[in-house]
């Protein structure tokens, strides 16, 4: 049990190289600091790195990256919290991002209920670029649950992302389009 | 000889793809917005002789454009006003122009047909028009300030035309232009001009423009051996300033090695794809002749965040796929799929 342990501890506090590359050491440092808290958290550490060098890329200052980098840890720990422990990276990303989108945490536990074990990647993907259209959360979420009782697979998912957006390229609305769509998937029972 | 200083050419365009201030912009308009409104100026101070300029309205959605010109020396006018549609790499435009002299004062009214095709980083542009004249009088007129002769014999119903050639180097811009119209009596009926545009920082460029010609749609404004030389700012350095953007094409296809990206927007020369796959370091696709670019990546299945870079602009989303708030004033694209 020792040795193991101290593999993972040095496992945990080893840098990363491509940070130390990258970054300058206080920003590294910190970032560092941050992926190491992730890890201990059973959370993934290479989202973390992904976005403080997607910083550097685009040239942000040092403390905006930490910044970035530490949001996204706490959108990972709360969709974790929502989606459960056996949540796979990417869900968790997409998760993080449909919370980052707008979304709120019950309403990923109410989507997780409903979805059972089927991941989500895909859903909480493509509906977090509509609630930044302007659909709203409350909305997005209940119509989400009710095409995920449907079974309505990624797919079709897909499709709808790939008509909605040829409807904004043309200028037109988007929520009227989304509403009717999402309704012929998955119609409203009357009780 | 006139030689004219351009103190400032001014193209204040505001994007065809704009987001909200501090996002990029992305390669198709948005729904709403200003995303679809351009407007460009340009301003002359021409020595001794006028103050001239030039402003240009557009609005393009779903692959067509209405777009207005209006141009003007001193007190002479030109204007047109015209509807574009793009048809794969050719975008053909037609419309109405007018023009108003002052001495004599004579107003003209008439059509245009304009056609402009761009192959790799090569541009080739046209236009004819017809214009006829629709008050005032050339022949009644005895003022100074024109020779008698120019204007008295002079075609009641000029028609122009013109062709250029434009080609992109990196940062430079080089066109030529040749231009030909109705003789006037003491003018011959041929002019030209070439240009040249640095762009020296993203959104500005100095262009010279040199040769004998006219400068606006006014078929009177005489003919003139001149220099200008100007500063542009544009916010986007778009071939298709004042048109309507290409929609570009953006597709991943997972294979038994990994994945690979193809893309396709005409008149682009280097295509640069960055993401959480390439550890956000620009990697360049390769070009494959007429707009295409191709990548291919060894990575497994998943979700990833990525961008594209054009010609060395801003990150920005590829068509088709989620955007998400990159939380550094900008947007990345989501992308997923599986074997």
């Amino acid at each position: 049990m020792l040795i193991p342990a101290v593999l993972l501890a040095l496992a945990i506090q080893a840098p990363d190289s491509l940070l130390r590359e990258r970054l300058d050491l206080p920003t590294a440092r910190a970032v560092e600091a941050i992926v190491d808290s992730a890890v201990r958290a059973g959370l993934p550490g290479r989202p973390l790195i992904q976005k403080a060098l997607e910083g550097q890329t685009k040239g942000a200052a040092g403390p905006r990256i930490v910044a970035a980098v530490h949001l996204l840890y706490e959108g990972l720990g709360q969709a974790r919290a929502a989606l459960g422990s056996e949540a796979a990276d990417d869900e968790l990303q997409a998760g993080a991002i449909w919370l980052r989108s707008g979304g709120t945490v019950a309403q990923l536990i109410r989507m997780r209920r409903t979805a059972g074990t089927r991941p989500l990647t895909t859903v909480l993907t493509v509906s977090a670029e509509w609630l930044g259209r302007g659909w709203p959360a409350a909305e997005a979420s209940a119509s989400l649950e009710r095409l995920l009782r449907a079974d309505v697979p990624d797919t079709a998912f897909l499709t709808l992302r790939a008509d909605v957006d040829r409807v904004a390229r043309q200028g037109a609305a988007v929520l009227p389009v989304l509403r009717e769509r999402v309704n012929r998937l998955a119609p409203v029972r009357n009780p | 000889m006139t030689i004219r200083l351009g103190v400032l050419a001014v193209a204040a365009a505001v994007p065809l793809a704009a987001q909200a201030p501090g996002k990029p912009a992305r390669l198709e308009a948005p729904a709403v917005g200003l995303g679809p409104f351009a407007l460009g100026g340009t301003g002359e101070w021409a020595g001794s002789v006028a103050l001239g300029g030039r402003w240009s309205l557009g609005f393009g959605a779903a692959g067509a454009a209405v777009r207005g010109e209006h141009d003007w020396l001193g007190r002479e006018i030109g204007t047109r006003l015209g509807v574009e549609r793009s048809v794969g790499r050719a975008t053909l435009s037609a419309g109405a122009l007018g023009a108003s002299l002052d001495q004599p004062k004579v107003s003209m009214a008439g059509a245009f047909l304009a056609a402009r095709l761009t192959v790799g980083s090569v541009q080739v542009e046209g236009e004819v028009g017809q214009l006829a004249r629709i008050a005032g009088s050339f022949a009644a007129w005895s003022g100074a300030g024109r020779p008698v002769d120019t204007l008295r014999s002079g075609p009641q119903s000029p028609s122009h035309g013109w062709l250029a050639v434009r080609r992109r180097f990196g940062p430079v811009d080089l066109a030529g232009r040749v231009v030909a119209r109705t003789r006037l009596a003491s003018e011959g009926s041929a002019g030209w001009e070439a240009s040249a545009a640095f762009r020296f920082v993203d959104g500005w460029a100095v262009a010279v423009t040199g040769g004998r010609a006219p400068i606006g749609t006014s078929p009177y404004l005489p003919y003139r051996d001149r220099v200008t030389i100007g500063l542009a700012l544009a916010p986007r350095r778009s071939r298709t300033f004042g048109s309507v953007e290409r929609r570009g094409w953006f597709a991943a296809e997972p294979d038994s090695a990994g994945v690979v990206f193809h893309f396709w927007l005409p008149g682009i020369e280097r295509v640069e794809l960055l993401g959480d796959l390439t550890d956000w370091r620009p990697v360049a696709m390769t070009a494959l002749g007429g707009g295409r670019f191709d990548l291919a990546l060894a990575v497994p299945p998943g979700s990833y965040l990525i961008n594209l870079r054009l010609d060395g602009g801003k990150p920005l989303v590829p068509p088709g796929l989620p955007a998400v708030d990159d939380g550094f004033g900008g947007e990345a694209g989501v992308i997923s799929w599986s074997r």
